[in-house]
C-alpha cells in the first residue's frame, strides 16, 4: 500500500505529538493529582493533631472526655471525626455522623496516621485518617481512687502499682531517684495493726520482707486499671471536592493536549501542502512534456534545495534522451535515405523500362541494374540488421585461440580478384599469432577491412596488411594507400552512414556501415580499432585482440608460409607475393 | 525542353534520364553538386531536378544560389528525406516541388510536365492554337479533328513553339531546348525538323501555323 508524503507526515506528526503532548499531559495530571492528594492528606494529618490535644480520660470512670473548646466547634475542624477507645466504637463523633460509624481502618501514629481512600457512611468516596494515640491514665491516689472501706475489705493490699504510683508522683514532686516513700499500715501476721514507713528502697524492701510471710487473706484484685488508654482518632474528609478540581484539571489538560495536536495538524497540513507545491508543478510540468518534447528542460520556481537535484538529474535525462532520440533519429533518416536511394533506383529503372516494348538487351541491362541495386540493397540490410543486434543485447561470443595467419588468409580469398584487377600490390608482414578471439567475428571484422581497403585502394596502389604483438595484445594493422580522408575527419569514419566521399559513393557498394559494424564486434570481442590517416593518403586501421595465453612462438614470416589452408600468399602468387616483408619485422 | 538531373545515384539518374529522353525532352545530368552548379551556370534549362543530399555541393545550396543569381528555372527536389521539416525548408528556399524517394516515374514526369506548362503560363493541360489542339499530357496532336502522328523530337518542338503562341521562338533557344549537352548537332538539324513538322501540321487548304522569320526564328500561330 502506496501512502502519499501527505498523509505519511501527517500521521508520524500526529503519532510524535499525540505522543509526547499526551504523555506529558498525563504526567503533569498526576503530579497534580499527587499535589493535591497529599495536601488533602496534610490537613487530614493535621485535624488528628488538633484532635488529639483535645482527648483526656476521665479519671474515675476512665470515660473518654473531650475538652471542651470553642476549637472544636471551629470550621477548622474536620467535617467527621471519630475517637474510639477500648474497643469501644465511636465513643466521640461529629455530629454529622449521627449513628454511623466511619470505616474503621489500621491506625497509626499521630505523627503517621494511615490514610486510605474509603467509601464513607453516606456512600460517598472520601479519604479516611485513622490514627492512635495513647493517652495516660491518672494513677488512683490513696484514699482519693480507693475508699478506706475498700481499703478495709483489702485488707493486704500491696501493690506495686500504688509503690509505683507514689513513686511516681514523689519522683516528680521531689524530684529525686533513690528517695522512696514506702508507707505500710495494717495488720502484721500476728494480727496486729502495724504501720512501716519508710523513706529508702532498701526500707522498703525491708519492710516487704517483713510482711511477706504475712499471709494475706486478700481477695481478687480487680483487674489493675491501665496505665495508658489506646484512643483510635479516624478523621475523614469527602474528597468529591478534590475529585471535582482533579477531573476539571483532567479536562482542561485533555482539551489543551488535543487541540494543540490538531492545530499543529492543521498547521502541519498546510505547511505540507505548501512545501509540496513544487512537486505537484514538477509532476505536472513532467506530465505535460510530450513524446517530442524532450529537448524542452524543467524549469520550476521556487526549487526547494531537496529539489533540486532531482530536477537537475531529470534534465540530464532529458538531455541525455534527447541525445538518444536525435541519434536515433538521425540513424533512421539514415537508413531510411539508404534504403529509399536504392528503391528509388529501383522503381526508376523498372518504370522507364515498363513504358514501351523493349529490345532483349534493354530488359537484360534493366534487369542487370535492379539485380545489383537488390544485392546492394541485402547488404545494407544484413549490415542493419548485425549492428541491431549487436547494440540491442550483451552478445557474449565463446571465444578460442585463433591463428590469426589463418584467419586473414581466408578472408584474403574474398577480395584477390578484386585487388588483382586493381593492379594493387598487396605487402604481408604476418607473424603467426593466436588471438583469444571468435573466428567468426573476427573474420567479419577483417573481411570488412579489406573490403574497404580494395574499394578506397587507388588503382595500382598498395595495401599494407601487418599483424603483430603489442603489449601482450595482438595487433593487425590494415594500410591502403589513395585515402582521401583528413585527419580531421579520420574521427567520423564509425559513424554510421559516413563515407568520406560520397562523389564515389554512387557504387553503393559502401553504404557505410562497415567500419560502425566492425567497432561494435570487436567490442564485443574486447578488442579495439582504430584509424590513422598517414601523409601520403595512406589509411591505417589497428585492430587490437586479446592474445592468447598459450605460448606461441612467434615466427617471421619471410617467405609464403607453408599451411594447409589458403594462405593470403598462395592466393596471391599471380601478382604481389614479390611483395613479401624483405625484412623480419619486429616491432 | 531541356532538363538537367542532379542525382548522385546512378541507377536512378540513369532511368530517369532515359525516361525522360523518351519523352522527347533534351536531357543532361550530373552526379554531384559541382557539376551540377556548373552545368546549371553554363547552360539554360527549363527545369532541373535536384537530389538534395550529394557530394560536393549539396542540393539546397545548389538552389540557393540559384536563386540569388535571379534565376527563374523550374527546380523539382528529389530526395530521400521525407520528413516535413525538410520538405518545408525544400520549398523555402525556392524549389517549385517535392518528390520523394522512392518515386514512380509516371509522376515524376507529371510533375515535370506541370511545371513546364507553368513556365509558359498555361494551366490547361491543353493547347488550342487556330484549329489545332495539342494535348500536353497524352502528348496527342490534333487538327481539325485529326490526329497527326509526331516524332518525340518533333512533338517537343511543337509544343515548345505553342507554349509561347505568337511569340517568336529563335533557333538557339530551340537548339537549347531540343538538345542536351552531349548531342552535336549541326545548324540544319533544326531546319529539317521544321520542315518535318511543317509538313505534318500545315495543310493547302487550312490557314498556315508555322511561320518562318528570317533571321529571327518561328512563330507559331495565324499570322496577323
Amino acid at each position: 500500500m502506496s501512502w502519499s508524503l501527505r498523509t505519511r507526515v501527517m500521521i508520524s506528526a500526529g503519532a510524535v505529538l499525540g505522543l509526547s503532548l499526551g504523555g506529558s499531559g498525563l504526567a503533569l495530571y498526576v503530579l497534580v493529582r499527587n499535589t493535591l492528594t497529599k495536601s488533602f492528606d496534610e490537613t487530614l494529618v493535621t485535624q488528628i493533631r488538633t484532635l488529639s490535644g483535645f482527648v483526656q480520660i476521665d479519671e474515675k470512670s476512665g470515660d473518654l472526655l473531650m475538652k471542651k473548646s470553642p476549637d472544636l466547634e471551629s470550621e477548622a475542624m474536620p467535617d467527621l471525626y471519630e475517637f474510639t477507645a477500648q474497643g469501644r466504637r465511636g465513643i466521640r463523633h461529629t455530629p454529622a455522623l449521627s449513628d454511623a460509624f466511619l470505616p474503621n481502618t489500621k491506625s497509626g501514629t499521630v505523627l503517621r496516621p494511615e490514610i486510605s481512600p474509603q467509601l464513607l457512611a453516606n456512600g460517598r468516596p472520601g479519604r479516611v485518617a485513622s490514627a492512635r494515640i495513647m493517652i495516660a491514665a491518672p494513677a488512683p491516689r490513696q484514699g482519693e481512687h480507693e475508699s478506706h472501706e475498700e481499703h478495709e475489705r483489702n485488707e493486704h493490699e500491696l501493690l506495686n502499682k500504688s509503690v509505683e504510683g507514689k513513686k511516681k508522683e514523689h519522683h516528680e514532686s521531689e524530684d529525686e531517684e533513690e528517695e522512696v516513700e514506702f508507707e505500710y499500715e495494717g495488720l502484721d501476721a500476728n494480727g496486729k495493726k502495724v504501720h512501716y514507713h519508710s523513706h529508702t528502697k532498701a526500707g522498703a524492701e525491708k519492710i516487704a520482707a517483713l510482711i511477706s510471710p504475712v499471709k494475706l487473706k486478700l481477695p481478687t484484685p480487680p483487674a489493675p486499671a491501665p496505665t495508658a488508654v489506646a484512643v483510635d482518632i479516624i478523621v475523614a474528609q469527602e474528597v468529591a471536592g478534590l475529585d471535582h478540581d482533579l477531573a476539571m484539571i483532567g479536562w482542561l489538560l485533555f482539551l489543551v493536549t488535543s487541540s494543540t495536536i490538531l492545530l499543529s495538524e492543521w498547521l502541519m497540513a498546510w505547511a505540507v501542502r505548501r512545501s509540496l507545491r513544487p512537486l505537484n508543478r514538477l509532476a505536472d510540468s513532467i506530465a505535460k512534456l510530450g513524446d517530442d518534447d524532450f529537448g524542452k528542460r524543467i524549469k520550476i520556481q521556487d526549487t526547494p534545495t531537496e529539489l533540486a537535484p532531482v530536477i537537475d538529474h531529470l534534465n540530464d535525462l532529458l538531455s541525455s534522451i534527447d541525445s538518444i532520440l536525435a541519434r536515433e533519429r538521425g540513424f533512421s533518416a539514415d537508413v531510411s535515405h539508404e534504403l529509399r536511394t536504392p528503391l528509388s533506383g529501383l522503381l526508376s529503372t523498372i518504370d522507364v523500362c515498363l513504358r514501351k516494348p523493349r529490345d532483349p538487351e534493354n530488359y537484360q541491362h534493366a534487369l542487370t541494374t535492379c539485380r545489383r541495386i537488390t544485392r546492394q540493397m541485402q547488404g545494407v540490410v544484413g549490415n542493419l540488421l548485425d549492428l541491431t543486434r549487436l547494440e540491442s543485447k550483451r552478445t557474449v561470443v565463446p571465444c578460442e585461440p585463433v591463428d590469426l595467419h589463418r584467419l586473414i588468409g581466408t578472408q584474403w580469398c574474398l577480395y584477390t580478384e578484386c585487388a588483382t584487377r586493381r593492379h594493387v600490390t598487396v605487402k604481408w608482414r604476418l607473424n603467426h599469432g593466436l588471438a583469444m578471439t571468435n573466428a567468426d567475428h573476427l573474420g567479419q571484422i577483417i573481411g570488412n577491412l579489406f573490403d574497404n581497403a580494395v574499394s578506397y585502394v587507388n588503382e595500382g596502389g598498395m595495401i599494407t596488411v601487418t599483424s603483430c604483438e603489442r603489449d601482450g595484445k595482438q595487433e593487425i594493422i590494415i594500410a591502403n594507400t589513395g585515402s582521401q580522408i583528413s585527419a580531421d575527419q579520420v574521427a567520423q569514419v564509425f559513424e554510421r552512414f559516413w563515407r568520406a566521399d560520397r562523389a564515389r559513393a554512387d557504387s553503393h557498394q559502401h553504404c557505410g556501415l562497415g567500419l560502425t559494424l566492425c567497432r561494435r564486434l570487436i567490442t564485443v570481442l574486447g578488442g579495439t580499432i582504430t584509424v590513422q590517416s598517414q601523409t601520403g593518403g595512406i589509411f591505417e586501421v589497428h585492430l587490437l585482440v586479446p592474445a592468447a595465453d598459450l605460448d606461441s612462438e612467434e615466427t617471421i614470416n619471410e617467405k609464403t608460409p607453408a599451411g594447409n589452408v589458403a594462405t593470403p600468399e598462395e592466393k596471391l602468387t599471380n601478382h604481389s607475393i614479390g611483395d613479401m616483408p624483405m625484412a623480419p619485422y619486429r616491432q | 525542353m531541356r532538363i538537367l538531373i542532379v542525382e548522385d545515384y546512378q541507377p536512378t539518374r540513369d532511368a530517369v534520364a532515359q525516361g525522360l529522353k523518351e519523352e522527347g525532352f533534351a536531357v543532361d545530368t550530373a552526379d554531384n553538386g559541382i557539376d551540377g552548379s556548373w552545368m546549371i551556370e553554363k547552360n539554360v534549362y527549363d527545369l532541373i531536378i535536384l537530389d538534395v543530399m550529394l557530394p560536393g555541393i549539396n542540393g539546397l545550396a545548389i538552389l540557393q544560389q540559384l536563386r540569388q543569381n535571379g534565376s527563374q528555372t523550374h527546380v523539382l527536389m528529389l530526395t530521400a528525406k521525407d520528413t516535413l521539416s525538410d520538405r518545408v525548408k525544400g520549398l523555402n528556399q525556392g524549389a517549385d516541388d517535392y518528390l520523394v524517394k522512392p518515386f514512380e516515374f509516371a509522376e515524376l514526369l507529371a510533375r515535370v510536365q506541370a511545371l513546364l506548362r507553368r513556365s509558359y503560363h498555361h494551366k490547361h493541360i491543353t493547347i488550342q492554337i487556330a484549329d489545332m489542339e495539342i494535348d500536353t499530357v497524352a502528348k496527342r496532336v490534333t487538327r481539325f479533328g485529326a490526329a497527326i502522328e509526331l516524332s518525340a523530337r518533333e512533338y517537343s518542338l511543337l509544343e515548345l513553339l505553342a507554349l509561347r503562341t505568337g511569340d517568336i521562338v529563335t533557333r538557339t533557344e530551340i537548339s537549347e531546348c531540343l538538345y542536351d549537352f552531349e548531342a552535336e548537332i549541326s545548324s540544319n538539324v533544326i531546319d529539317v525538323f521544321i520542315s518535318y513538322l511543317r509538313k505534318k501540321i500545315d495543310r493547302k487548304d487550312a490557314p498556315k501555323l508555322l511561320h518562318t522569320r528570317r533571321g529571327l526564328g518561328y512563330v507559331l500561330g495565324l499570322s496577323s
